[in-house]
C-alpha cells in the first residue's frame, strides 16, 4: 500500500465532503485541492524520506523491550485511563467539557468514516518525517563543518546562534509569504525546527572528541578525510543520535504550531478547527493521536540507537 | 615462562632499523596569559644508533614525553632539528610508530580493528589480517581480539597500544611507559617480549620508562633527563651505557651497581653497599 493512496484516496471520495456537517470546518476551496494533489506529490518523497531513516536508524532491529518493561510502562496510561472513565461517568462534569473514553473512540470512528482521521495522519506525519529528515541533514552538515573547522567555527557559529534564538513561530508569517500556503512553508518549519539541535550537539561534540584520540590517528597516518571517518564520526555517534531524538520531538512541536496556525489539514488543524466547533471530544482524540505517534516514532529512533550505540562504543 | 620463537615474530616485510639525531632540541609551551612561557626542554643533543634501544629516564614531568612527541613528529621542537636516516622529520612521520603513554585505542572497534590501524595505509587486507592475528599472538591476547577496549583491563590495553605500534614495523619505535600498567609479572614477560622482538628486528626503539630495572633490562642506553637548579628547562643530564648483551640476566652484580648510580643520579638513596 502506497502512501498517495492512502492520503490521495479518501479525498476524491464524494462521501468525505458530504459527510460534513459545520461549514466552517470546510476548508478553503484552493487548498483543499492541492492539499489532496500535494498529498500526492509529497507522499512519494514523504515515504522515501520516511524509509530512509527507518532503514538508516532502525537497522539491525537490535534492542529487544521485554514484555515486564512494556506491561510496567502501561500502568500509569492504565490507571489515566480509569480515572478518566471514572471521572466522566461518575462526576457532574458535562461532556462538552469532558467527553468519555467511548465518545473520544466514537469521535476518531466518525472522522474516520469521513475519511479524514488517515488523510489527517498521513498528512501530519508525511510533514514531520520530510521536515525532519530535510532539517536534520542540514543541521548534521552545518554541524559537521562547524565542528570541524575553527575557521567555520568562527564565522558560522555566531550567525546560526542568532537564528536559532528566533523563536520558532516567528519565521511563519514570514515563511507564508515568502513560499505560500501549501506544504513548503510547514515544511520549512519543521525543517528549522529539527535542525538546530542536531547542529548544536554535532557541532560541540565534534569539538570535543578527546585531542588525545585524534593524534593517534594522525600518529598512525591518518589523513584529514580518514580521520574524519575513522576518529571523529564514529566519536560523536551518540551525541548525532541523541540529537535527533530532540529534532524528532522540535518536529513535532513546530509541526502542530504550523498546523494549528495555517494548515487546512492535519492533526493540529484538528484541534484548532475542534476548538472553534466546541469538539472536545476530538480535542482530546487529536491530543491522544499526538502522543501516540511522538511516542512511536521516538521509540522507533530509540530502536536505531541501540542498535547502532551496540555498534560504535 | 614461555619465550617466543623468532618464527613467531619474523614481520611480514623488514624495514631497516634508522638512526635519530636530535640537535639541540628545545621545546617551550605558551604559559599561562600574562605569564613568560615556559620552557620545558632545552638543549637535548643525542643520537640514536639505527637498531639501538634507548630509555628516557627522568621525573614526572621532565619532559620524557613532549621529547618523544618531537621524534614523532607530533609535535614540533622550538629551537633545534632532529632527523630520522639524515632527514628532517615530518608531521606525524611515519617512519615512527608510537605506543602512547595511555592507550589511546578507539573505543568503538574491537582489540583486532584497533591493531589493523597501525598498519601501514594500503596494506593489503588478507596480509593485515594475518598481521593483525600474529601480533595478537605476540602479545597473548588472541583470546581478546574480538573484545572491545572498554571489556579489557589496562595492562591488556596497553598490550593491544603496543601491538598497534608493532605492526607497521617501524623504522623508530616509540614507546611511551609502555608496560606502566602492567602488573609485575606480565610486565616481565612483556619486556622479554619486547627483547625477542628486538632481536627478531632490530628496530631503533626509544623507551620512556620510570622503572630503573626495566631500563636496566631492555636499553643499550639509559638517557637521564633532568633539571639544573639554576636554570629551567630539562635536559639530558647523564647518560649511561649498559653492559653485557640482551637478554641480561636481571640479578647480575654489574647492574645492580648500575641501577645504585642511576637511584642517585635521580635522587632516590638506594641503600647499596658499595
Ligand atoms: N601541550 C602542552 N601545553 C603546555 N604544557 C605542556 C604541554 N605538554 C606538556 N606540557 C608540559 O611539559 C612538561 C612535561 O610534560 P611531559 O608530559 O613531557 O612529562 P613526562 O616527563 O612525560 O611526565 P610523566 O613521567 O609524568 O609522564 C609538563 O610540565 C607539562 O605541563
Ligand atoms: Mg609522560
Amino acid at each position: 500500500m502506497s502512501f498517495d493512496e492512502r492520503g490521495g484516496a479518501p479525498v476524491s471520495r464524494p462521501s468525505t465532503t458530504e459527510g460534513r456537517e459545520a461549514a466552517s470546518r470546510e476548508p478553503a476551496d484552493g487548498e483543499r485541492a492541492n492539499a489532496g494533489r500535494r498529498v500526492t506529490l509529497f507522499g512519494w518523497a514523504g515515504f522515501e524520506g520516511f524509509s530512509a531513516a527507518g532503514t538508516g536508524l532502525g537497522r539491525g532491529g537490535a534492542g529487544r523491550v521485554s514484555v515486564g518493561t512494556v506491561l510496567l510502562g502501561l500502568v500509569v496510561p492504565g490507571v489515566l485511563l480509569l480515572v478518566w472513565l471514572l471521572a466522566s461517568e461518575l462526576t457532574p462534569i458535562p461532556d462538552y467539557l469532558l467527553p468519555s473514553p467511548a465518545q473520544v473512540v466514537g469521535a476518531g470512528v466518525e472522522l474516520a468514516n469521513q475519511g479524514l482521521l488517515g488523510t489527517y495522519i498521513l498528512i501530519s506525519l508525511q510533514r514531520v518525517l520530510l521536515g525532519f529528515a530535510i532539517g536534520a541533514s542540514i543541521g548534521l552538515a552545518l554541524g559537521a563543518v562547524v565542528g570541524l573547522s575553527g575557521v567555520a567555527d568562527r564565522m558560522l557559529a555566531p550567525t546560526l546562534g542568532a537564528i536559532r534564538a528566533v523563536p520558532s513561530l516567528a519565521w511563519l508569517p514570514l515563511l507564508t509569504v515568502f513560499l505560500g500556503i501549501f506544504e513548503t512553508p510547514k515544511i520549512t518549519l519543521i525543517a528549522i525546527g529539527a535542525a538546530f539541535p542536531v547542529y548544536t550537539t554535532v557541532s560541540a561534540a565534534l569539538r570535543h572528541v578527546d585531542p588525545h584520540l585524534v593524534e593517534a590517528g594522525r600518529a598512525f597516518g591518518l589523513g584529514r578525510l580518514a580521520l574524519l571517518t575513522t576518529v571523529q564520526l564514529p566519536a560523536v555517534v551518540p551525541s548525532v543520535i541523541s540529537g535527533l531524538r530532540l529534532a524528532l520531538a522540535q518536529a513535532w512541536l513546530f509541526l502542530v504550531a504550523a498546523e494549528l496556525l495555517a494548515s487546512s489539514m492535519g492533526l493540529g488543524f484538528l484541534l484548532t478547527d475542534s476548538a472553534n466547533n466546541g469538539r472536545t471530544d476530538r480535542i482530546f482524540l487529536a491530543i491522544l493521536l499526538l502522543a501516540i505517534l511522538g511516542k512511536t516514532s521516538d521509540a522507533l529512533v530509540g530502536l536505531g540507537e541501540r542498535a547502532l550505540l551496540k555498534r560504535w562504543s | 615462562m614461555k619465550r617466543m620463537t623468532s618464527t613467531a615474530i619474523a614481520p611480514a616485510q623488514m624495514t631497516p632499523a634508522l638512526p635519530v639525531s636530535l640537535n639541540g632540541v628545545g621545546r617551550s609551551f605558551p604559559g599561562a596569559p600574562g605569564e613568560p612561557e615556559r620552557l620545558v626542554l632545552r638543549d637535548v643533543e643525542l643520537k640514536i644508533a639505527p637498531g639501538e634501544i634507548v630509555a628516557l629516564l627522568g621525573p614526572s614531568g621532565c619532559g620524557k614525553s613532549t621529547l618523544l612527541r618531537q621524534i614523532s613528529g607530533l609535535d614540533r621542537p622550538t629551537s633545534g632539528t632532529l632527523t630520522i636516516d639524515g632527514t628532517r622529520i615530518a608531521a606525524a612521520d611515519q617512519r615512527c610508530a608510537v605506543a602512547f603513554q595511555e592507550p589511546r585505542l578507539l573505543p568503538w572497534r574491537t582489540v583486532a580493528r584497533n591493531i589493523e590501524l597501525g598498519l601501514p595505509r594500503g596494506t593489503d587486507r588478507a596480509v593485515g589480517r594475518a598481521r593483525v592475528a600474529q601480533l595478537l599472538e605476540l602479545v597473548q591476547l588472541s583470546h581478546a581480539a574480538d573484545l572491545k577496549p572498554r571489556q579489557i583491563s589496562g595492562g591488556m590495553a596497553q598490550r593491544v597500544s603496543l601491538a598497534r605500534a608493532l605492526a607497521r614495523n617501524p623504522g623508530v619505535l616509540l614507546l611511551d611507559e609502555p608496560f606502566g600498567a602492567l602488573d609485575a609479572l606480565t610486565r616481565l614477560t612483556m619486556q622479554d617480549l619486547l627483547v625477542d622482538i628486538h632481536r627478531a628486528e632490530p628496530t631503533t626503539i626509544v623507551l620512556v620508562t620510570h622503572d630503573v630495572d626495566e631500563a636496566l633490562t631492555l636499553a643499550d642506553r639509559i638517557v637521564l633527563l633532568g633539571t639544573r637548579f639554576d636554570r629551567p628547562g630539562a635536559t639530558i643530564s647523564r647518560i649511561l651505557e649498559v653492559p653485557g648483551t640482551r637478554p641480561r640476566d636481571r640479578a647480575s652484580t654489574v647492574l645492580a651497581r648500575l641501577r645504585a648510580q642511576l637511584l642517585d643520579a635521580l635522587g632516590v638513596p638506594s641503600h647499596h653497599d658499595r
